[in-house]
């Protein structure tokens, strides 16, 4: 008859349970990566950020009426929650500045970052980023009407932006961060 | 069990771990190299693809070889112990490549019409952490193996030796 020493049966637990863990790991990952592709299917448009035009009041004459609203809508097709969703939008103007002789400047005038938490799988969020004067908006770094260069060419006034989307995954195993630099959103022809 | 039924499991387990540690890994990164989403090429820079392609395949052939000898060596000999061993400290150096190749956080670029206009970047930091924490579980597993080996040696050797006539044991 064969007798299994007990040093082997006490190896076979912690065996079994190294398995159902390793296993448990590998199930994770697998339906990790295929929500991951299932909400970046190009066809389901799950990730739209921005969700339509970006709506802008770029007047820099009237600093207080300076807004952005950036709608965005997010669907979690997978099966973990969307976690620490965080958005943040840049904007920078470029212009030429006549306390500089001319020179195209370049000047960051919106910062704006946002945490919206999490969304459950199957659900979605739609929301957007509201900056204005006093929130968002860098007023100390605007440009004077008075110094910028109304004759520079092909514009007087160029807004670029900044946008990164970042999101955790897979009960915080996967982190995703999208970064769209130097994004034109307007321009202000002579 | 013979020699042959050894060399055959230890060639079947090495194909296994040759397809697990580098066929699959290469297909999959040279798949994700150049990628499509919504009209926009996502593109791993080839610096980064060479670097996680050559560790990769570098720690992934020495698992495959010592594969190799740990499932061709007898069950519970020295030998099969200490295979076991090396191959699981090369599995936490093959995973641990992951990190320090930069697959664990990858960087493709966003490019439209030629011109790069942004970045993905892909963090799977975490996950690895949590397999090394399971390798280093298996490394303790497989240190008490290498102890019971040489402590019970007789007791092994004579289970793995006895005669049998008829089915019966002879003592």
């Amino acid at each position: 008859m064969n007798i299994i020493r007990p040093s082997r049966i006490f190896r076979t637990i912690v065996r079994v349970f190294l398995l159902v863990f390793t296993l448990s790991l590998s199930a994770v990952g697998f339906l990790g990566g295929f929500s991951a592709v299932t909400i970046l299917d190009p066809d389901s448009y799950n990730i739209n950020v921005p969700d339509g035009p970006i709506v802008a009041n770029l007047n820099i004459s009237d600093p207080n009426s300076l807004a952005i609203i950036l709608p965005f809508n997010i669907t979690n097709a997978g099966v973990y929650d969307l976690t620490n969703i965080e958005i943040s939008l840049q904007v920078s103007v470029t212009y030429g500045n006549q306390l500089l002789g001319n020179a195209s400047t370049t000047v960051k005038i919106f910062d704006l970052f946002h945490n919206f938490g999490t969304i459950a799988h199957g659900t979605f969020l739609k929301s957007s980023i509201n900056g204005t004067a006093t929130e968002g908006f860098i007023l100390a770094n605007i440009p004077s009407p008075s110094n910028i260069d109304l004759t520079r060419t092909p514009y007087i006034l160029e807004f670029y932006g900044n946008l990164t989307f970042s999101a955790s995954y897979s009960l915080n195993l996967y982190t995703f961060t999208t970064t769209i630099l130097n994004y034109s959103i307007y321009k202000l022809s002579p | 069990m013979g020699r042959f039924y050894n060399t055959t499991k230890g060639v079947i387990f090495m194909s296994i771990y040759i397809v697990t540690t580098m066929v699959i890994p290469y297909f999959t990164f040279t798949f994700i190299k150049n990628m499509e989403l919504l009209g926009v090429a996502i593109v791993l820079e080839q610096a980064n693809y060479e670097r996680i392609i050559y560790w990769v395949s570098t720690f992934g052939l020495l698992i495959s070889s010592c594969a190799f000898f740990n499932y061709s060596s007898p069950k519970q000999s020295i030998r099969k112990g200490t295979f076991a061993l090396i191959q699981l400290i090369l599995n936490c150096l093959y995973i641990w490549s992951y990190k320090f190749s930069g697959a664990t956080e990858v960087r493709f670029e966003i490019v439209l019409e030629l011109v790069s206009i942004g970045a993905i970047t892909v963090n799977v930091q975490n996950m690895v952490m949590l397999y090394m924490g399971t390798y280093f579980l298996t490394i303790l597993l497989k240190g008490y193996d290498f102890l019971d080996f040489i402590i019970n040696r007789k007791a092994i050797r004579e289970k793995r030796y006895k005669t049998t006539i008829g089915g019966k044991e002879v003592s």
